[in-house]
């Protein structure tokens, strides 16, 4: 049981890797990237702390 | 104890490093580079506030505040749950997490590198309880995920420091038309940011510690990524000195790699070279952990 705990500690990163950049690709082709810029495309009021709009 | 000076050249600008992180990052103060502002959907998972005049990457904190607050609404018209998830933003922040991990903080993060200037200023520390370092996942789970996602308000943006430094002070410096919209709050926030400045004098990273949720999604992945730091304890002889030059206030010995380790590899000073970087696939080899030498070109 060791063995496969050790085993998973030292490989897990390539899964979780490939999981990653598998959610970035598809968040990219799904508009992600542009989605995220509309929203800071505005000043951020909440950021800047102003009180107004 | 007397510090020794650091055996790889790499190591010993580090603050080189964060002050060029700094500057790339905010590059967008050149007036030739300013149409890289343009760019905001780039996401960079380190604290630099994109309501900074002159930041060229968007915060990955901003972008999920914004997403929380969207899916809610999102999900009420009926959109699936699996629709909502942002995955540009979560695989952004993963991909830096398996990888480089806690590096970003001790190497590339501007707001990391204020606190370790500013700690520079006084020898006398205060040490925070260990539990502190869970409040960070309170932060994240509450003012980052739940409360944006109920209120559709960015609620860890309203309080975050760092915005208050490069969005508040600078964008009203810069631009006088926003003057009008200083408040309240405005002023709430700016006494905010004062009260941790002179924390980062006398508590080691205190933000990192205590409040940052981009650490605390860093630290969900410590002993997974591949950067790893491990200290050989059949060549510790318990002398200390890890301990006095911990920017994060730990003590390597038992903390290193832990979660509330910045990765800054200020340990590998250690006289013995008991303290080691190695890639996690040899993490447990404690006899044959790599040597400094071999690590850093
Ligand atoms: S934990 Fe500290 S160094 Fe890391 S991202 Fe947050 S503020 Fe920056
Ligand atoms: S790890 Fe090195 S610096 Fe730290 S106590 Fe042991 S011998 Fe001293
Ligand atoms: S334990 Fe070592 S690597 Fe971790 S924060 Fe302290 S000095 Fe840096």
């Amino acid at each position: 049981m060791n063995r496969v705990a050790d085993a998973v500690g030292r490989w897990a990163w390539i899964p979780l890797l490939a999981l990653s950049v598998g959610a970035l690709s598809w968040g990219l082709s799904t508009g992600g990237f542009e989605t995220v810029k509309d929203w800071f495309g505005q000043l951020c009021t909440s950021c800047i702390g102003l009180t107004w709009r | 104890m007397k510090c020794p000076p650091h055996r790889s050249p790499w190591l010993a600008r580090r603050g080189w490093v964060q002050a060029v992180s700094t500057v790339v990052l905010n590059l967008a103060f050149l007036r030739f580079l300013a149409p890289l502002k343009s760019a905001g959907g780039f996401c960079f998972p380190v604290l630099n506030c994109w309501a900074c005049p002159g930041a060229v990457t968007s915060c990955p904190l901003g972008a999920l505040q914004h997403a929380a607050g969207e899916a809610r609404l999102l999900v009420a018209s009926g959109t699936s749950w699996l629709a909502v998830i942002p995955y540009y933003i979560l695989g952004t922040l993963f991909i830096f997490s398996v990888t480089l991990g806690r590096f970003m903080c001790g190497w590339l993060c501007p707001f990391g590198w204020l606190q370790d200037l500013l700690a520079k200023l006084s020898k006398y520390k205060l040490r925070p309880p260990p539990w502190a370092g869970y409040l960070r996942y309170a932060f994240l789970v509450g003012l980052v995920l739940v409360v944006p996602y109920y209120t559709s308000v960015q609620w860890f943006s309203k309080i975050c420091p760092q915005g208050a430094l490069q969005g508040g002070l600078l964008q009203p410096l810069l631009h006088p038309e926003l003057r009008g919209g200083i408040g309240a709050w405005w002023w709430f926030k700016e006494a905010m940011l004062v009260a941790w400045l002179l924390s980062f004098v006398f508590v080691r990273r205190p933000f990192c510690r205590l409040m940052c949720p981009l650490g605390a999604i860093f630290s969900l992945f410590y002993g997974l990524s591949v950067l790893q730091i491990r200290v050989d304890p059949h060549k510790c002889v318990d002398c200390g000195l890890c301990e006095q030059v911990c920017p994060a206030g730990l003590n390597p010995r038992e903390q290193v790699s832990s979660h509330l380790c910045i990765s800054c590899l200020e340990c590998q000073r250690c006289p013995q070279g008991a303290i080691a970087a190695v890639p996690v696939w040899r993490k447990d080899r404690r006899e044959e952990t790599v040597g400094l030498e071999e690590q850093v070109p």
